[in-house]
């Protein structure tokens, strides 16, 4: 109940602060003209491919993590794994009365948002390591090499034209990035004997993260895209396609950025009594971890890609006649860590003012996933329910969670 | 409205439910420490020697050193004289008077210096002219010389007057000049000698003199080292005594030590020309339990006599007396098993005791010294009998219960002990009033040598030992009260053949290899 509860908690935040977009529920493609609508969408989503739900649990609502737990999560690891999180929200008002450039079709519209992305792609040794500890991996070499963490939380604040017909926009977003971290472990082993007696770390990598506390840590600027195309569908119908970018674009990091590189081999089998006592002892004033370990540390400004994405598919069209319709698309993020996502699934209409659906997925952060959504309609109002890993809510065996809620008002 | 009070109402039930940490244990290893002790570790030169196979000890120390300085120096002496004449007279040019050869006496005590030779030193000089025209000093100074050249010197003051007269100084070396300090009469001793010329300048003025024109030369001997000395030096007793700590020897507690039999030399070498007196006036040493064991027997206290030395500075030949130590004559190996931390030293000596039997031809040289050395050898042979070393160390950490903590652990500690002595060891974990909180025992003891296999490369037994120390969760939950740990090792030499233990010789390379790594549990929270 409490896991529930805490993804209440993000979801209403969200709500009430600003963001996200359901990814994947289908929007109803209206192409009817109205004269001003205002959407809000939010939601989480964290899944990956090897952590079970009863594990990721433990992070949400706390309390003893056991063997039984790390044993089956760990059971379920492959050499290659995949974990992340998508959470955010956006508030976005159109208008159409507003001619923009003296178009007639062309209304303007205004947005800001909340984003955060976090995604790692790491190996069955490190969580191993991190779960169960080195002890296990005596006489074994520890690898977690391949690591990559990336992980931004961003705010942005756009303003775009939009097409009342097509509904079609662009908009033009300025970014504010509040909170970067990435590692990249191209290269990190540890060595250890069977006797316990000598401990060998290869590492070859870098780490960056911010080196303060301001919000305001770099600024950005990027676009969202979104077309519809009619293409001919069957017989007598047609279809429309949606061709969506979201937050492409790059942010530069006008705050430094703390970039620990290490590309070294060292090997402890323990300190000698000159070194803990002696006059040249490791513990003195001058001891620096990171020179000893051959870690260097420097403070750099970076340019960085946001993470947005990328995303095609055929949308459930609202003006359709009949009572099922399919959707299904690809999306794409420009990181390893999230591998390419596909999505298919069946929207029934029972009445006019209900949509249900189903669908499934498979890539992104994980592997297989199932969701469900529903649509409800009242007036000028519709607010939609969605998930995209329902396996999530009924058993912890699944991979993660998911929640959407979008409200969309028309006047 | 409404819609505002469900939500703020729904925003609290759902906040109001708090979130419990997640927590769980992992294992972890890691080495801590490797290294490798020996008796190398503890010397510095070649106090240990090797003798078939088993460690010797072989210790030469100088206790004392004392240098020429410490018997004959010269102090600072001033020699001063004035010219004054009785009546007024007028001065023509290249006017002259000489006074007659002055002696002057430097205090020296009972010390009787004939002849000095200096290594250092300078003598100042300063001429002072009250006469209206320059004057021209030339200070002789007979039986100061180098290298045959009687030291003479002339200065030539400016003109002056009463007030303010015509002054010149000059400060000379004297290294390497020679003192004759025996008068005009060639008998005496610790005179200087000295003769002043003064005279008017020849192509001067004629100036006038009353007696209140005083003329005067001062010439100052300063810092003076003697290279060589010459003469009787006095009955003067010359003591000391000094301490020498050894603050390992604190560490022990409780136990015995047994050693062979020892013999320790203490050897006088007298590089002084002059018949000495010695007597080693105590030497007594206390341990960490308060116990004192003053050395007794031998020549302890007794006086002795010192001969002089022979030959010349070149091929000088010092005296050399022994007074030895040993179990039959002493109480010397009582005084060493008492593991003393604190040794008071003390010896007096006294030159001349028969008075000036050399007609006062004492010598010293620039080389002369005269030492007190120790010396003792002996086989490396100890016997341990629950030997109790006892060290404290101040600790403090901190183990926060909400955040990620070592909820238990073990250090294993690996041994190759190559010494025929075996010692366990036991960490007890004190608070801040230094109550005992908790015992931490080693699972076995640290097992002799001698009980192990032969090693090969070596040449010696060695034996493998692993001992635990379990830090058990009750001992990790109390560690933030923790103050202070005190190791206490308790050692023992036995005989794997008695069982007793007894003197064991130490073979030579014996090492104590020892590895240290922990295995412990935490707790992670997050």
């Amino acid at each position: 109940m409490k896991g529930y509860q805490s993804l209440l908690i993000v979801v209403i935040f969200l709500l009430c602060t600003s963001e996200v977009k359901a990814q994947i529920v289908p929007i109803g493609y209206d192409t009817l003209n109205r004269s001003q609508e205002i959407f809000l969408n939010a939601g989480v989503d964290f899944y990956g491919t090897s952590v079970e739900m009863d594990l990721i649990s433990k992070f949400i609502k706390g309390g003893e993590i056991t063997e039984d737990i790390k044993d089956n999560s760990f059971d379920r690891h492959k050499a290659v794994n995949r974990l992340g999180a998508l959470a955010g929200g956006e508030i976005e008002y159109r208008n159409y009365t507003k001619k923009l450039f003296k178009k007639k079709d062309w209304g303007f519209l205004v947005k800001g948002g909340y984003h955060i992305f976090a995604g790692m792609l790491y190996s069955q040794d490190l969580f191993g390591l991190a779960f169960y500890g080195n002890e296990r991996y005596m006489g074994e070499t520890i690898d977690i090499s391949g690591t990559d963490v990336s992980y931004m939380a961003f705010q942005k604040l756009g303003f775009g034209m939009i097409d009342s017909k097509t509904k079609s926009s662009v908009s033009l977003n300025v970014y504010n990035v509040s909170d970067r971290f990435s590692g990249d472990f191209r290269t990190v082993k540890l060595f250890q004997d069977i006797g316990g007696d000598e401990i060998t770390l290869e590492m070859d990598g870098e780490i960056e993260l911010k080196n303060n506390k301001k919000f305001n840590q770099g600024i950005g600027l990027g676009l969202d895209l979104d077309f519809k195309v009619p293409v001919a569908w069957g017989k007598d119908r047609k279809a429309f396609l949606r061709f969506q970018a979201q937050n492409v674009g790059f942010a530069y990091m006008y705050e430094k950025q703390k970039v620990y590189s290490f590309d070294t081999t060292i090997t402890f089998d323990g300190l000698t009594f000159d070194e803990i006592i002696g006059d040249n002892s490791l513990f003195g004033d001058s001891l620096s971890l990171l020179d000893t370990l051959g870690i260097r540390s420097t403070e750099k400004n970076r340019t960085v890609m946001l993470p947005g994405y990328l995303q095609i598919g055929k949308i459930v069209d609202e003006h359709y006649g009949g009572k099922l319709q399919s959707f299904f698309g690809l999306r794409l993020y420009p990181s390893l860590i999230y591998s390419p996502y596909i999505f298919a699934g069946l929207d029934y209409r029972p009445a006019k003012w209900v949509r249900v659906g189903a669908n499934a997925g498979y890539g992104g952060f994980g592997k297989f996933r199932a969701g469900l959504y529903t649509n409800l309609t009242f007036s000028n109002y519709s607010l939609g329910l969605a998930s995209e890993n329902v396996l999530g809510f009924f058993t912890k065996k699944a991979s993660g969670q998911s929640l959407f809620i979008r409200f969309r008002c028309e006047f | 409205m409404k819609r505002i009070v469900l939500f703020v109402s729904l925003l609290l039930f759902v906040v109001s439910c708090k979130k419990e940490n997640t927590v769980w244990e992992s294992d972890w290893a890691a080495p801590i420490i490797n290294d490798t002790l020996s008796l190398a570790n503890l010397t510095n030169d070649s106090t240990l020697i090797e003798s078939s196979g088993f460690y010797e000890l072989d210790l030469s120390r100088t206790l004392f050193d004392l240098k020429v300085a410490d018997f004959v120096s010269i102090p600072d002496t001033t020699i001063e004289e004035t010219f004054t004449f009785s009546g007024s007279l007028n001065l023509t040019p290249g006017f002259s008077f000489v006074n007659s050869i002055e002696e002057h006496t430097i205090n020296m005590e009972e010390i009787q210096l004939k002849l000095v030779i200096l290594s250092a030193g300078y003598i100042d000089v300063r001429v002072e002219n009250p006469l209206g025209t320059t004057t021209i000093f030339e200070v002789k100074l007979p039986g100061v010389s180098k290298d045959g050249v009687v030291f003479t010197n002339q200065y030539a003051a400016p003109p002056g007057t009463q007030a303010n007269p015509g002054v010149v100084f000059e400060s000379i070396d004297l290294t390497g000049y020679t003192l004759d300090l025996t008068g005009l009469s060639g008998g005496e001793y610790n005179i200087l000698r000295s003769q002043i010329t003064v005279s008017t300048d020849p192509s001067g003025p004629s100036v006038f003199i009353t007696p209140a024109d005083i003329t005067k030369v001062k010439a100052t001997f300063r810092d003076v080292d003697i290279d060589y000395a010459r003469g009787y030096f006095g009955n003067r007793v010359v003591s000391d005594t000094s301490d020498v700590f050894l603050d390992i020897m604190n560490k022990v507690q409780s136990g015995m030590i047994d050693l062979p039999n020892t013999s320790i030399t203490f050897e006088i070498e007298n590089g002084i020309k002059v018949s000495a007196e010695g007597t080693l006036t105590t030497a007594n040493n206390e341990n960490a339990s308060g116990n004192v064991v003053q050395l007794t027997g031998g020549q302890m206290g007794t006086s002795f006599n010192i001969d002089p030395a022979t030959g010349t500075w070149d091929a000088l030949l010092p005296s050399s007396k022994t007074i030895n130590f040993n179990s039959s004559n002493s109480n010397i190996e009582n005084y060493i098993e008492n593991l003393g931390a604190k040794h008071n030293l003390g010896y007096k000596l006294q030159m001349n005791p028969w008075g000036n039997v050399s007609g006062g031809y004492d010598e010293l040289f620039s080389n002369s010294k005269l030492r007190i050395k120790m010396h003792a050898n002996m086989p490396l042979t100890i016997g341990l009998d629950q030997l109790v070393l006892k060290d404290t160390f101040d600790i403090k950490l901190n183990q926060d219960p909400e955040k990620t903590r070592i909820k238990s652990g073990e250090l294993i500690l690996q041994a190759s002990n190559g010494f025929p002595i075996s010692g366990s060891v036991k960490l007890m974990l004190r608070n801040e009033g230094g109550v005992l909180l908790h015992t931490v025992t080693g699972s076995s003891a640290l097992n002799s040598g001698l009980y192990g296999n032969f090693n090969a490369e070596y040449g010696f037994n060695i034996y493998d030992s692993e001992i635990h120390f379990v830090l058990t969760e009750d001992v990790l939950n109390d560690i933030n009260d923790v103050y202070s740990i005190v190791v206490e090792s308790t050692f023992n030499s036995v005989n794997p053949a008695t069982g007793a233990n007894e003197q064991m010789s130490i073979p030579f390379g014996a090492f104590l290899a020892i590895k240290l790594k922990t295995k412990f549990t935490t707790e992670n929270q997050f």
